[in-house]
């Protein structure tokens, strides 16, 4: 028994290296975190997202600092399994960061959040960036170059795609009639190419929200095959929120019961509808949709005029623009319902700061609403970031 | 423990004597979709004009198959659940998707839906999963009829709701909080939605005769004491109670009726199906056309089951102004799937069946069902007499054996109108057999009973009938729903029953014990949800305040667990169990993950562990055991045991 507890103690003693100074951790995170950094995906804590960004905390894949260098360089893509969970991200090369910022990154990760792991020097760096291939890895590439230990073959490696896995890359727009949270049971989740993602209610027929990062709705095969009961879940924030009076952003863990014993409301006391027409009377009524190549146009009818929207992700995929018919076309307000974290600008006249746009009729016959996502306020790091080389 | 009920004895006969599919049919399986979901359950399914097989599957897809060349084209994709399709012309469908009826168009002619019309949504949706909209139908005169689920209490209601949520609807086993849930609909060629009738609990398929009554079936369940077979007819209200909140004049909360009243307002089914012998989760109702090519049965009905590979047969009549007749198990058995949810007619007049589960006992795929012509040996009709039943036969019968009252062993019983899930079969009784008289053809028996009694189901097994060639009668248990008689019919008895005595087991003298060394973090029964089961005190040897006693049905625990870590962990459910294994589902947040075996403890105060693996998120978890099909056990305590790593 002894011995078994001594020779665990050299055994540590034997891997244990003197963690790197302060300063060089330092100025690892002010890089990890940078603008358009590490952060944006693998997140602030190293967490990761479920289902897309594998995790940097205890990570099995970071136990071979060549292997953690070589996908920083050269980015990886393709599915891939971590501590036995799938995630389906690609990860781009990290062509911003010369060597001595990769070094100073990777070391960060190999300490940050409990990790222990070895400094990583500026000459590593450069040695891979040398002998590495130019393309970016795959799966198969990495996990021949830098095989797992036994024990940790079964957990870590590469797995063959879903469907679900798939919808990550989206190439055409995808559209799905199912439960979502925070809308009617007559919901819509519709992904676009550029990775815009939303939420559209035929309930009240009215947007509920955008978001772009943590893929589209997941587990639908699950939802599907069974009862039909689920919920589908997707993993980002929403950037864009249409709130209602009826419906607070602070609702957000109850909107995704389904046990509820009364609701919140029913859409029979449904208000606010985005738009006022005069001598119309309220609510819209939901009509159905046509596909233009793929992309969903909903119709809804308010009065005698018969509203269609019409929804594509941005060219630079920043945001998305909704392009409204109105037929016959009238003089109208329409309640954009401002959101912070949104920046929405309209194609005919302006959106006033309470978020309502009045259009005359002639304006109201076709008008767009670009809805773009701020971007998040991220603090300037504090190192020197001067002169990047370039590679 | 009451004395048992008297059990005829011919149900100690194994069914698959009773049932089988004619050898005049074969079933052949049809490839399956191309579905990008790996999705083998069919849902809706129709021919279009063209000959073209069109299915609808739960992932949400619609294909078209050309039976020729066998290839399948993807159509439309993304509906919410499509349970139903009409083909109304080679490029355009009707759809029962859960939000609405949909015209589903292929405008351009590219072969691919591209127009989704609401043709109707003025219906609710609670969001509750259990509220499917089934099938839809359309008669000559181009109206649509469709069938709205109610709620389930196996989950609430979402906090948005479509339509206006009235309370009164929401108590109850099954419920219906929002407008026209657990009723048939009408769509009107003017575009108006109406509910047509009420008292429908999972309506799960509509269908019409060739004189185009409506019929629709329903589950055993709440206020449904076997599956049922109804005659739709306008504004009547069909006993299940949930739904009378949207009946214009009745007032209060339906659940909480007299039991009295609710008879007294109900329709008779035409026809019952017994459970557990004949069907358990009836689904579409298909009229057999002159057009089919499917036997000497023109006329009658074909009604498709879930829970076992079977298609049954019906025959109805009218008496007494009213439509009532027997049920017979047609095709029965391997190789046809169980989950025989849709069907329709092939051009060629073969039976196209689509099969499907949704986490209940079901099957997947599609089959063709096709008759080779030669006359199988089958009950034509079952008719009632003044005296008794005649029965008409596809050929002459065996007259030696057809007349031996030994043949005919008759029983009679009824099912009790209650708000408890099901019924016992209620006061069963032999009926003997008084004359016999074989037509000079052979062909029809006639049976005069020594007793008819109205409003209850006569039910018989014939006894090694073969027809006169030697050919055994292949489906030989039929059940005749007898609720009126040709002439001087009594009042309907209503059969209702009141709420059930509290089970004695709710309260008792029972000793608890103290917990010893738990390994993992106990829930006790007080912390679960309980769905169903009764707290109990009555046997020794539970641990905390009570323990769980599970009634009939399908009545569940719930506990809400939380985790330190996400992994595996264990969970161990103490309980007593003084009969055989009581079967348990295991559904860990959401999903369905095990069938629990929970085998006898030997006594009722004799308590074991089950352990089992539980995969486990970091957080909350939701533990839930649920009836498989009768009762559980008596359940102590949950313990979990994080995940280690």
């Amino acid at each position: 028994m002894k011995i078994f507890v001594l020779s665990i103690a050299f055994a540590t003693c034997g891997v244990a290296w003197s963690a790197p100074d302060t300063l060089l951790l330092e100025q690892g995170q002010a890089l990890y975190e940078g603008a358009g950094s590490c952060v944006a995906c693998h997140l602030e804590d190293g967490k990761g997202q479920p289902g897309s960004v594998p995790p940097l905390v205890n990570s099995d894949w970071l136990g071979d600092t060549n292997r953690t260098v070589a996908i920083v360089l050269r980015g990886l893509a393709g599915p891939i399994k971590v501590n036995a969970k799938r995630y389906y991200s690609a990860m781009p090369p990290q062509l911003l960061f010369d060597d001595e910022k990769i070094a100073k990154i990777v070391t960060y990760v190999n300490n940050a959040w409990g990790n222990t792991g070895p400094e990583v020097t500026e000459q590593q760096v450069s040695a891979a960036r040398a002998s590495l291939p130019e393309d970016v890895l795959t799966p198969e590439a990495v996990l021949k170059r830098f095989p797992f230990p036994q024990n940790k073959q079964k957990a870590n490696g590469t797995y063959t795609p879903d469907f679900d896995d798939t919808l990550s890359v989206i190439d055409h727009p995808v559209v799905y009639r199912t439960f979502m949270p925070g809308a009617s049971p007559a919901a819509f989740a519709v992904a676009l190419p550029g990775n815009q993602y939303y939420c559209w209610d035929a309930g009240e027929s009215r947007l509920r929200y955008i978001w772009t990062k943590g893929g589209f709705i997941r587990g639908n095969q699950v939802h599907w095959s069974s009862n039909g009961k689920p919920i589908a879940s997707f993993n980002g924030t929403p950037y864009y929120r249409a709130q209602s009076s009826l419906l607070k952003p602070e609702n957000d863990r109850e909107l995704a019961r389904t046990n509820h014993g009364t609701p919140f409301y029913d859409t029979s006391q449904a208000q606010d509808f985005p738009f006022v027409i005069e001598g119309a009377k309220g609510p819209p009524k939901y009509r159905g949709y046509r596909l233009i190549n793929g992309y969903p146009e909903f119709r809804y009818q308010l009065g005698n005029h018969v509203i269609h929207e019409h929804i594509k992700a941005t060219e630079d995929a920043t945001g998305v623009v909704r392009r409204f018919r109105v037929e016959p076309p009238v003089e109208l307000t329409f309640n954009v319902t401002l959101d912070p974290a949104a920046k929405i600008t309209s194609s005919a006249g302006i959106v006033d700061h309470e978020g309502l746009l009045k259009l005359s009729a002639q304006q109201a016959r076709e008008f767009q609403l670009t809805i773009l996502e701020r971007e998040p306020f991220i603090p300037v790091p504090v190192t020197n970031t001067q002169g990047e080389k370039t590679k | 423990m009451k004395p048992l009920d008297y059990i005829a004895p011919l149900l100690s006969i194994p069914f698959s004597l009773l049932a089988a599919t004619p050898p005049q049919y074969s079933i052949t399986p049809i490839p399956l979709p191309p579905s990008k979901f790996d999705m083998k359950q069919i849902d809706g399914l129709d021919f279009l004009p063209d000959g073209r097989l069109v299915v609808c599957l739960p992932s949400g897809e619609i294909f078209l198959y050309q039976p020729k060349s066998k290839q399948w084209q993807l159509f439309a994709e993304g509906l919410h659940n499509p349970l139903g399709v009409i083909a109304v012309s080679n490029s355009s469908l009707i759809v029962s998707q859960r939000p609405e009826l949909t015209k589903v168009s292929d405008l351009d002619g590219d072969g691919k839906a591209d127009d989704y019309e609401v043709l109707t949504d003025d219906f609710g949706m609670s969001g509750n999963y259990h509220e499917f909209h089934f099938t839809p139908v359309q008669n000559q005169q181009g109206e649509i009829f469709f069938s709205l689920g109610t709620g389930s209490s196996g989950d609430g209601v979402r906090a948005i709701v479509r339509g206006k949520f009235d309370s009164r609807g929401r108590s109850g086993r099954m419920h219906s909080s929002t407008p026209y849930r657990g009723c048939v609909m009408k769509l009107t060629k003017d575009g108006r939605t109406i509910p047509w009738s009420y008292g429908h609990r999972t309506p799960n398929g509509l269908g019409f005769d060739l004189e185009g009554n409506l019929f629709v079936t329903d589950n055993q369940g709440d206020w449904v004491g076997s599956s049922k077979l109804f005659h739709v007819q306008e504004g009547r209200f069909y006993g299940h109670a949930a739904s009378l909140t949207w009946k214009p004049g009745f007032e209060g909360i339906p659940v909480n009726t007299s039991p009295e009243v609710l008879a007294k307002m109900r329709s008779r089914a035409a026809v019952v199906f017994p459970h557990g012998t004949m069907a358990n989760s009836p689904t579409q109702v298909l009229a057999i056309t002159p057009e089919a090519n499917f036997g000497p049965f023109s006329g009658q009905l074909l009604v498709g089951e879930m829970n076992r590979s079977r298609i049954v047969r019906v025959m109805l009549e009218k008496v007494d102004g009213e439509l009532q007749g027997a049920c017979v198990p047609f095709i029965d058995g391997d190789p046809l799937p169980r989950g025989s949810n849709r069907m329709a007619w092939a051009p060629d007049g073969s039976l196209f069946v689509g099969h499907t589960r949704h986490s209940w006992a079901g099957g997947e795929g599609i089959s063709r069902v096709s008759w080779d012509g030669k006359i199988p040996f089958e009950v034509a009709s079952m008719n009632l007499t003044k005296t008794g039943f005649r029965f008409t036969f596809t050929q002459p019968v065996d007259r030696s054996i057809a007349s031996d009252p030994k043949t005919w062993p008759f029983q009679r019983y009824y099912y009790q109108y209650h708000k408890t899930y099901g019924s016992p079969q209620m006061d069963v009784t032999p009926v003997g057999v008084e004359s016999i008289h074989i037509s000079d053809d052979g062909k029809v028996v006639e049976l005069e009973l020594a007793e008819l009694k109205a409003w209850h189901i006569h039910e018989l097994t014939l006894q090694g009938m073969v027809s006169a060639e030697g050919q055994p009668l292949a489906n030989a248990y039929l059940a005749y729903t007898l609720n009126r008689l040709l002439e001087n019919t009594p009042p309907d008895p209503l059969h209702f029953a009141g709420e059930p005595t509290p089970k004695k087991s709710t309260r008792g003298s029972g000793k608890p014990i103290k917990m010893i060394d738990p390994i993992g973090h106990v829930y006790h029964i007080e912390d679960a949800q309980r769905n169903g089961p009764a707290l109990s005190t009555q046997y020794d040897g539970y641990t905390g305040l009570n323990y769980a006693d599970f009634g009939v049905g399908q009545q569940s625990l719930e506990w809400k667990v939380s985790s330190g870590k996400a992994g595996e962990g264990q969970m161990i459910v103490r309980y007593a169990l003084g009969s055989s294994a009581r079967p348990l589902r295991l559904i860990v947040n959401g999903k369905e993950t095990a069938t629990l075996p929970f085998p006898g403890t030997g006594s009722w105060s004799h308590w074991n562990n089950l352990t089992h693996p539980v995969m486990l998120k970091k957080g909350n978890n939701t533990i839930r055991l649920e009836a498989t099909n009768l009762s559980g056990g008596n359940l102590d305590h949950l313990q979990i045991v994080e995940p280690s790593s």
